[in-house]
């Protein structure tokens, strides 16, 4: 492998790893205080699950760099994280010790998130199964058989909102409305994702994957009257809405401000701690 | 320190068919399927698959394994992902060792052709561990660790763990 593919590879690993460890720690939130009980589980797996999904592919990049994946996963400086950025947001209240909360109870929105990321992160990863760089297509199969449970949880949960009552649907709407930039900002190349196609290490760009994105999200938007934020002409999508992109490149907001201050809390303590 | 490991593989693998899952204590590693190879000689190495990525039992099982093995050599535990742990890779004695936790073996299906799982759901299991009915049904597709999820009996309306097919 050549300099430039290893140093490519490497960016791409961390830009996958990023989004499974940002969109689990913000679901983990949901330990405790989701809407039922049923959920608190669910929303703990998930998040297991892609926290672990994380871990596989900082180990991958540690793999190619001699780095510790502990490291790569808290030690980096705080603008070298390349998750898209809605994935950041916080969805939950923020607890104070003061007495000075803030932010509400966003179900609908970890439910959209998820479940649109979760039908990226799909298709992201059926670009990976057939890699050149066979540990890469090798640990992606693994995960890829986990992500079709999440695609479930996801699917009841979308029929939910949008049927069962005008309130959830308008919680829907409203979360949908809010979000669309940052779903969009998901297809978002990392640096020197030609490269990586070029040499079959990846069978698609990230930036190729919305026109396939939205032929899968159609069917579950057109079956319940929810539209998209982009209109197809002939036999090409055109987006109607600006996306929220620089995650990718390191460019985050107040969230990952705050996420990044707590995630990293205790490793900054004591770097070379061990448990 | 370099010296030849002074245990037969089949050695090897009676110890590890003694040691516990971390999580369900009814299975042992062998009988699970985790245990993908084993070779003794210089060091004893053992590969070992994941049953979940995230499972956290995977570094308790590697602590263990070394261990067990340490008194007949260098182990080494190695994680592998070249092939895959499947659900069906639990061995008949090791679904019975399951059931004998009180949770449902996984059904003998691939879970890239299994139907649409969703809350509610029906005839997930083959059989409630506790009345042996198949009127059974989801309730969660997620339960206490990664690869459980919990179902509900519609005959003796107790709700189950079910091995989730993988």
């Amino acid at each position: 492998m050549t300099p430039d593919v290893q140093e490519a590879l490497c960016r791409y690993l961390l830009t996958l790893a990023d989004d499974e460890l940002v969109i689990g720690l913000r679901d983990a939130e949901w330990t405790g205080i989701a809407p039922m009980v049923e959920e608190d589980v669910a929303f703990s797996s998930l998040a297991q699950d892609e926290i672990g999904h994380a871990r596989l592919c900082y180990t991958l990049a540690a793999e190619l760099t001699g780095r510790d994946p502990d490291h790569l996963a808290y030690l980096r400086p705080k603008a070298a994280y390349y998750h898209a950025r809605v994935l950041e947001e916080r969805a939950t209240i923020m607890y104070d010790p003061e007495g000075k909360h803030s932010g509400k109870v966003q179900w609908a929105k970890a439910i959209t998130r998820r479940f649109l990321y979760d039908l990226f992160d799909n298709l992201r990863l059926e670009a990976l199964l057939a890699s050149s760089y066979e540990p890469l297509a090798n640990a992606m199969r693994k995960v890829y058989s986990e992500e079709r449970y999440h695609l479930w949880h996801g699917e009841a949960w979308w029929k939910t909102l949008a049927t069962s009552s005008t309130i959830a649907r308008e919680h829907l709407e409203t979360a949908l409305t809010a979000l669309w930039p940052g779903i969009l900002g998901f297809f978002e190349d990392a640096p020197g994702e030609d490269t990586l196609q070029s040499e079959g290490i990846i069978a698609a760009r990230t930036a190729h994957l919305l026109t396939p994105w939205l032929e899968r999200a159609q069917s579950y938007f057109t079956q319940y009257q929810l539209s998209l934020p982009a209109q197809k002409v002939g036999e090409n999508w055109q987006v109607t809405i600006e996306p929220l992109t620089g995650g990718r490149v390191g460019q985050h907001g107040a969230g990952w401000d705050e996420l990044y201050e707590e995630m990293t809390m205790v490793r900054r303590l004591e770097p070379e701690g061990t448990w | 320190m370099s010296s030849m490991s002074t245990i037969s593989e089949q050695d090897v693998w009676d110890i590890l068919r003694a040691i516990p899952d971390p999580e369900i204590q009814t299975i042992n590693l062998v009988d699970l399927g985790v245990i993908r190879k084993i070779a003794t000689g210089e060091r004893i190495v053992v590969e070992i698959m994941p049953t979940f990525v995230g499972c956290p039992a995977l570094e308790m099982m590697q602590r263990e394994i070394k261990a067990k093995l340490a008194p007949y050599g260098e182990v080494e535990v190695k994680v592998v992902y070249s092939e895959s742990w499947t659900t069906e890779r639990i061995t008949e004695a090791g679904r019975a060792m399951l059931r004998a936790a009180g949770i449902a073996p996984p059904t003998h299906q691939k879970v890239s052709t299994l139907p649409v799982l969703h809350r509610g759901t029906r005839g997930v299991a083959q059989e409630c561990p506790f009345c042996h009915s198949q009127q059974t049904h989801m309730e969660n597709l997620f339960g206490p660790t990664p690869c459980r999820a919990i179902c509900y009996c519609d005959h003796c309306h107790q709700p189950f763990e079910q091995f989730k097919v993988i």
